[in-house]
């Protein structure tokens, strides 16, 4: 019965959902607030009706309801609570459904705000958001409906696929589910896709209110931009996150020693995110100088609609890639819905587009509002240079007649330079004063963390005689730690001196004082760490294969790696597990045991590589069994991997969540007493004759 | 589908109805919008731009003479918005008086010019009728109407406009 | 109804200069070029939807093909009828074909003498860059650059690796998308092996 009531909520979901639409938009032509508090509450109640339904499916995968094919499909006896649960979004129907739920709750929570200032915006805010979302219900409900049932014609070869019974079938409900993907089955699987999913779906809201600012006229101010702040960097943080998990998780189970592979289905999440990341800073612009407010709309727009394309892409297998999802009938209504999207926003944006005026012009290339048009242009033409080469294998394929993969090769030649660009630019960027920066002082303020770094890159790369060829990237990073750090101390030394506070206090205040900057310094800083793992991977890997005798070792740099048994036994989840236990070893001491092993799931006949992994500061010792003797299990044969600084992949990642707490829990502008109000003394601006 | 699941989705259903339909039964008055104007942008970021010079100025990235010349025109910014927004406040409140006596107005009878509710139909003190419904359709029309507005019937004047009601 | 009582178009924004004109859209080549690319996406995405209703080819009659390899041997798929045929494409710059490739060499010395026979098809790559894959996996069975994508394209491959099974009458047996890991070449080719095999025509 849950089931049913789920499949009820899901349908009533979808008519409130249409009905939002509708209405918001009538109001918002016809000025009547009436509709749209109406629309409103529809709107509002559409995430309850959902998490019913949710409900009802994560209930049914748990209690093994095989009765639904989705069930059937996901989960099984072997898988644990823990995974049923994750199957939810395991599959396509299931994984569509937790994206419209995700996004109903990112409405939901916008919508129960006060939303007084933003009156005029707010009817096309609905409607946009709620479009969308209706779409995506409407996509469950019609195309890929989780409570389908399986039926069966006496006497039929197949089974048909259903949701109500058809006349003269018999239910058909298996004794068992085929389960998840065994490379689902992983601890990944909890965070990835629900944290990018709710990076893409919570990018709806800026794009609502951008569209809603183009409709109404209004995007020449910067309500719109105020009104979505802090979403975008809620968005913005997910998508972080999320590829991050994703590549931890393809480094924990794919078993090649890397995180990035450049597949399309990768692309298609960095794109929405390199686009994102452009506009979360070219907002400021447009805040603090009324400035690039062309940019800011052709960058949400894009990053909204990259992040449809992404799932488009993923969904519909139109580009081939790693990460498969059962084709289904999704691809025509997905490209009926991107077709909409993509030459709506545009022609509206073309209507529009003289509103979009700059308020004030360039005054210097040596200025804040410079690094920012650079900014968004690098990011904007790393975006296209990925793009290019994801979509270019479609193509060549149209145009020749021959696909031709671009590998990574491409991507990292072309994209390489750039984001080094791009990091110099974050370290230097926070030196520039707004509109002018004066040449000497800039060069009075670079000259210490350029010589300082260096000097310590120098240092740090010859004391690990490293290639020549890391030293410019060695020194990068670490020129723009030091720039940022001096931006800390700067600004500590200006408030001791002015105020006369002490060194932690001051620390305190000036990041409490300023949130938005020094949050965002921060992250620049979880950015470069990313950046470290990232040259580590780049320039430093090494790798090494050998078969080994029980109690043989293999040597590889200062490590060396013991084989000391096999074992062969039956693990969970209807697997069998087959483990090596190792000893590692460094210049001669024993560090740790390692158990790299091979799982085999019976059922989808798919074995799984778990590498054992050693993890310092320095570097990961990544070990993998890839052979080994089928009877007497005397040798095996091993492949060790030295991945040095991949650790700051992950810190880098932890760190970028720090930085985005703190920017992001600033305090509302409009309050009585923000921070920023100015001292009586200048703002009574009649008696400042004579300054 | 067994009976128990139709049952509580027509309870969810009855659940969710008032709600969505609710703002219509209780309209909410004509209220002054909160919305943010550009006057107000731009007073706003005329302050904030200078807390940022004065952080500049602070950590050592401008000169003493940018300093000084950016701040006047910061300042003046400043004042023209205050000004922009002063004049704002003059013209939101003229709207908003002429349309408190355009109110007025609609409540005067014009036979005996007694004090009329807005949703009144005929006169209280002298019955004077303030529609004129339409013989084909029904529908109220004003008194002044020739045609009706719903049907297009061509409405019968009474000739009491003006004329105290014969009564 | 409710109004909204505000000052649309009587707001005065300060530091615009009052009175300035509009210029209407940007300029034509500019909103020409845009749309069309997007019509140009939009189609391409739409022709690549198509063509996604043909799956990779797993069955039926595995396509006939003749490779040469980087020995200068030239091996012909029909001519192998008889023997078990293991197809796998493959290319230097791809991360998941190196984890395959030790188990496929071991597998091909485990069975070259059972009526067996290897063929990696190296797709898009340079010479220089297979010839260094081959040696550092030490390959020893049959190897050869696709030339002209023209056997990718026959067996309509999604991506790299794959491999694909070809029984004795010359019947493709399936696929294998992604890298192949122990048992599972094994088994197949056992499976693959214990099917009789006549020298006649191979029915349907």
């Amino acid at each position: 019965m849950l089931t049913d009531v789920g499949l009820l909520a899901l349908v009533l979901a979808f008519v409130l959902g249409v009905y939002a639409t509708l209405a918001s938009y009538y109001g918002g032509r016809t000025n009547q607030d009436t509709w749209v508090e109406s629309a409103r509450n529809a709107a509002i109640l559409t995430f309850p009706l959902l998490t019913i339904s949710v409900f009802a499916v994560v209930y049914a995968l748990y209690a093994l309801d095989f009765s639904l094919a989705y069930v059937a499909d996901v989960s099984s006896r072997a898988m644990s609570p823990f995974l049923r649960v994750t199957a939810l979004w395991g599959g396509q129907q299931g994984s569509v459904l937790f994206w419209a739920w995700l996004m109903s709750g990112f409405v939901m929570v916008v919508l129960l705000r006060k939303w007084e200032r933003d009156r005029e915006l707010m009817p096309y805010v609905i409607a946009v958001a709620m479009l969308t979302t209706a779409f995506f219900i409407g996509v469950v409900v019609f195309i890929t409906n989780p409570f389908t049932r399986m039926w069966h014609f006496p006497g039929a070869a197949e089974l048909t696929m259903a949701i109500f019974q058809p006349a003269g079938a018999m239910p058909y409900i298996p004794e068992d589910g085929s389960g998840l993907n065994p490379l689902l089955r992983h601890f990944g699987m909890i965070g990835h896709p629900p944290t990018t999913y709710l990076g893409f779906t919570g990018f709806v809201i800026p794009y609502a209110f951008a569209i809603a600012a183009l409709i109404t006229g209004k995007s020449s101010g910067d309500e719109w931009i105020r009104a979505t702040r802090r979403w975008t960097l809620v968005a913005w943080i997910f998508l972080s996150i999320g590829l991050v998990l994703g590549g931890r998780w393809a480094y924990d189970v794919l078993g090649w020693g890397g995180f990035w592979g450049w597949d399309p289905v990768e692309n298609a999440m960095l794109m929405p995110w390199l686009t994102g990341t452009a506009f979360l800073h070219s907002v400021m612009m447009t805040e603090k100088r009324g400035m690039l407010k062309k940019w800011n709309m052709v960058l949400i727009i894009l990053t909204y609609s990259l992040a449809l394309f992404g799932t488009f892409i993923t969904r519909t297998g139109v580009i081939s890639s790693v990460h498969a999802f059962s084709k289904t009938a999704l691809g025509p209504a997905f490209f009926g819905f991107i077709g909409l999207t993509f030459l709506g926003s545009l022609s509206l944006l073309f209507a529009r587009w003289d509103t979009l005026k700059s308020d004030h012009q360039l005054e210097s290339f040596l200025s804040r509002e410079a690094a920012f048009l650079l900014q968004n242009m690098l990011f904007l033409a790393i975006t296209f240079a990925v793009f290019w080469g994801t979509v270019f294998p479609l193509i060549s394929e149209l145009v020749t007649g021959t696909k031709i993969t671009v590998g990574p090769p491409y991507f990292k030649r072309v994209t390489g330079p750039l984001f080094a660009a791009l990091v110099l630019l974050m370290g230097i960027a926070p030196l520039f004063a707004w509109r002018k920066q004066a040449v000497r002082k800039l060069g009075k303020a670079i000259w210490v963390p350029f010589a300082a770094s260096l000097v310590l890159s120098g240092v740090w790369g010859y004391a690990h005689r490293m290639h020549p060829a890391v030293y410019p990237a060695l020194w990068l990073v670490t020129f723009v730690v030091l720039a940022i750090l001096m931006e800390f101390w700067k600004g500590v030394r200006a408030r001791i001196r002015g105020r006369g506070e002490s060194p932690w206090v001051a620390f305190q205040k000036l990041i409490g004082r300023n949130r938005r900057r020094y949050g965002g310094y921060i992250i620049h800083l979880g950015v470069v760490m990313i950046a470290l793992g990232f040259i580590g991977d780049a320039y430093l890997k090494s790798e090494t294969q050998g078969t080994l005798q029980l109690g043989e070792s293999l040597q590889i740099g200062e490590y060396s790696l013991r084989f000391d048994s096999l074992d062969y036994y039956p693990g969970s989840d209807g697997r069998e597990v087959l483990e090596a236990t190792t000893s590692l070893f460094k210049n001669g001491e024993l560090v740790t045991q390692l158990n790299p092993r091979r799982d085999y799931f019976v059922v989808q006949q798919q074995p799984v590589t778990i590498p054992g992994v050693y993890s310092t500061a320095a570097g990961d010792v990544y070990a993998l069994l890839v052979g080994w003797e089928e009877i007497g299990f005397q040798s095996s044969t091993f492949k060790i991997y030295i991945n040095p600084l991949i650790g700051w992949t992950w810190l880098g990642g932890l760190v970028m969540i720090l930085g985005t707490l703190i920017a992001a829990w600033s305090p509302s502008r409009d309050r009585e007493g923000a921070t920023y109000t100015l001292k009586p003394r200048q703002a009574s601006l009649s008696y400042l004759a004579g300054d | 589908m067994n009976l128990g699941a139709i049952f509580v989705g027509l309870a969810l259903v009855i659940l969710v109805l008032p709600v969505v339909f609710d703002p219509f039964r209780r309209p909410s008055p004509a209220r002054r919008s909160a919305a943010r104007t550009p006057a107000a942008d731009s007073h706003e970021r005329a302050l904030l731009a200078l807390r940022d010079l004065e952080f500049d100025y602070q950590t050592d990235k401008i000169t003493e003479a940018d300093y000084r010349a950016i701040r006047a025109e910061l300042l003046a910014q400043a004042a023209r918005a205050i000004e922009a927004r002063k004049k704002e406040e003059e013209i939101l409140e003229e709207i908003i008086r002429k349309r408190r006596q355009r109110k007025k107005e609609a409540a005067i009878c014009p036979q005996c010019e007694a004090a009329l509710q807005e949703s009144d139909r005929f006169c209280p003190s002298c019955g004077h009728a303030r529609i004129n419904p339409c013989p084909a359709c029904g529908h109220e029309n004003r008194t002044e109407d020739r045609f009706c507005s719903h049907c297009g019937q061509q409405l019968e004047q009474d000739g009491n406009n003006g004329e105290k009601h014969a009564h | 109804m409710t109004e909204n009582i505000h000052l649309g178009e009587k707001a005065i924004d300060p530091e615009v200069a009052q009175g300035e004109g509009g210029e209407g859209g940007p300029r034509s080549l500019v909103s020409l070029l845009a749309y069309g690319f997007i019509v140009a996406l939009l189609g391409l995405l739409a022709w690549g939807l198509i063509r996604v209703q043909r799956g990779p080819v797993d069955s039926g009659m595995a396509p006939d093909f003749t490779l040469t390899t980087f020995d200068g041997e030239t091996i012909t798929l029909s001519e192998l009828r008889g023997q078990v045929v293991i197809i796998n494409f493959w290319a230097s710059w791809c991360p998941p074909c190196r984890e395959e490739a030790p188990y496929l060499e071991q597998t091909w010395r485990k069975y070259k003498d059972q009526g067996v026979v290897f063929i990696g098809v190296d797709y898009v790559d340079t010479e220089e860059e297979a010839l260094a894959y081959i040696a550092e996996f030490d390959i020893t069975y049959y190897n050869g650059p696709d030339l002209g994508t023209r056997i990718s394209q026959a067996y309509n491959i999604q991506g790299v690796p794959e491999t694909y099974y070809v029984a004795k009458n010359g019947e493709l047996r399936g696929v294998k998308i992604g890298p192949l890991q122990p048992p599972e070449l094994d088994n197949k080719i056992d499976e693959l092996l214990a099917e009789p095999y006549t020298p006649e025509e191979p029915s349907q």
